[in-house]
């Protein structure tokens, strides 16, 4: 358990874990109009801006789109970005904005997976008995699918520090400032929402809830 | 569950993400190996926060960074040709404004406006009497006075110095 929570923890790092001094020179770089610059950034967060409009939007199209809108957007407003150190999270900020644009201020309403479709039974899921070691980290299909129900399901403002903190592995500095909301205010967000996620996955799993190798 | 094990129970997500100060780590993590019940609500809470941790990611396209690009060269020359439309080169007319406004001051500057108003003056003057001279003989012809207003240092005469006595 000790090696795991220790894995959770140091998967916290700011801004990607990138040099700050690098990536000064990128964002300076970009800032007078270097694309190439720019396409480094692009190469250290935009995987991680993809995922999270895909988990806050549930559609991989609109994700995509979402994406590029924010690099675009991002390149053209680089001068009004002060601090180049908190470039991460003046991006999340402005994919944040885009998501919100396009449905109006409001989170989108994802359509619910019923997990119980492709399963055999009602009620509880039957994994399929586990063949992945642990040092295998990837999901089974059905899993995958019960955890981004749980997400879907996450009350909006719940939804956005959720998917920060346990998926980007966020600071919570950081998530404070992505979401403009006070720390303390992040802290026992991100709190509920993990007892919410939790609660909603130990409802699916039932009594393969805390198993080790269900993943 | 005594009041104490609540106020734990709220922190142990952030005991989890490493987000605590070190005393209130110590405290906690005290506590957990003495209280059963909080320590299996911290291996529930880590157990589904292992599990979302290893949610797949999804890729990108390989062409979204082609995409991205052409956007932004294309705003960028749509940008770059509107400047060239409106300013064809923004150097010129603003130099040109500038020596505008420096030939302008200087006119101003060097006409002497006491001066201005002092020859405006002295016309005066001397229509009143060329009027009063023409009123007075109507020759035209030329009349030898004792004082000369313009000469004075105020040259704001007194009474009517054309007059003879
Ligand atoms: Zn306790």
């Amino acid at each position: 358990m000790k090696e795991k929570e220790h894995n959770a923890a140091s998967n916290r790092t700011p801004s990607s874990g990138i040099d700050p001094d690098r990536l000064d020179a990128l964002v300076n770089s970009a800032k007078s109009g270097d694309i190439t610059a720019f396409s480094e950034l692009y190469g250290l967060y935009g995987k991680k801006i993809l995922n999270y409009i895909f988990r806050l939007t549930g559609s991989r199209e609109e994700a995509e789109d979402l994406m590029q809108d924010t690099f675009v957007l991002a390149f053209k407003n680089l001068d009004s970005l002060k601090e180049n150190v908190k470039f991460q999270s003046w991006l999340f900020r402005i994919a944040q904005n885009s998501v919100f644009q396009k449905y109006r201020g409001k989170m989108p309403q994802i359509e619910s997976i019923d997990v119980h479709d492709s399963g055999e039974s009602g009620g509880v899921i039957e994994l399929p008995a586990s063949s992945k070691g642990p040092e295998d980290t990837v999901l089974s299909a059905e899993l995958e699918k019960i955890v981004q129900k749980a997400i879907n399901e996450l009350p909006e403002k719940y939804r956005q520090v959720f998917v920060l903190s346990a998926l980007q592995r966020l600071s919570y500095q950081e998530i404070s400032e992505i979401v403009g909301r006070s720390l303390a205010s992040v802290k026992s967000d991100i709190h509920r929402a993990r007892v919410e996620v939790r609660d909603k996955i130990k409802e699916y799993l039932g009594d393969d809830y805390g198993m080790s190798n269900l993943y | 569950m005594t009041m104490e094990c609540r106020i734990y129970t709220e922190s142990l997500t952030a005991l989890m993400d490493g987000e605590l100060p070190p005393d209130d780590t110590k405290t906690i993590r005290a506590h957990l190996l003495v209280c059963r019940s909080c320590d299996a609500e911290y291996r529930s809470l880590l157990f589904s926060y292992n599990l979302v941790g290893n949610i797949q990611l999804i890729d990108s396209q390989p062409a979204a960074w082609t995409v991205i690009e052409n956007r932004i060269r294309t705003a960028r020359e749509k940008r770059g040709f509107l400047r060239r439309l409106l300013f064809p080169n923004i150097w010129v007319p603003v130099g040109a404004l500038g020596t505008l406004v420096l030939v302008a001051a200087s006119v101003f500057w060097f006409i002497p406006s006491q001066n201005k108003s002092d020859t405006q003056a002295m016309q005066q003057i001397l229509r009143s009497y060329i009027q009063e001279r023409n009123r007075e003989f109507g020759d035209g012809a030329v009349r030898v006075v004792n004082y000369n207003p313009f000469r004075d240092n105020n040259r704001r005469p007194k009474g009517n110095p054309f007059k003879t006595e």
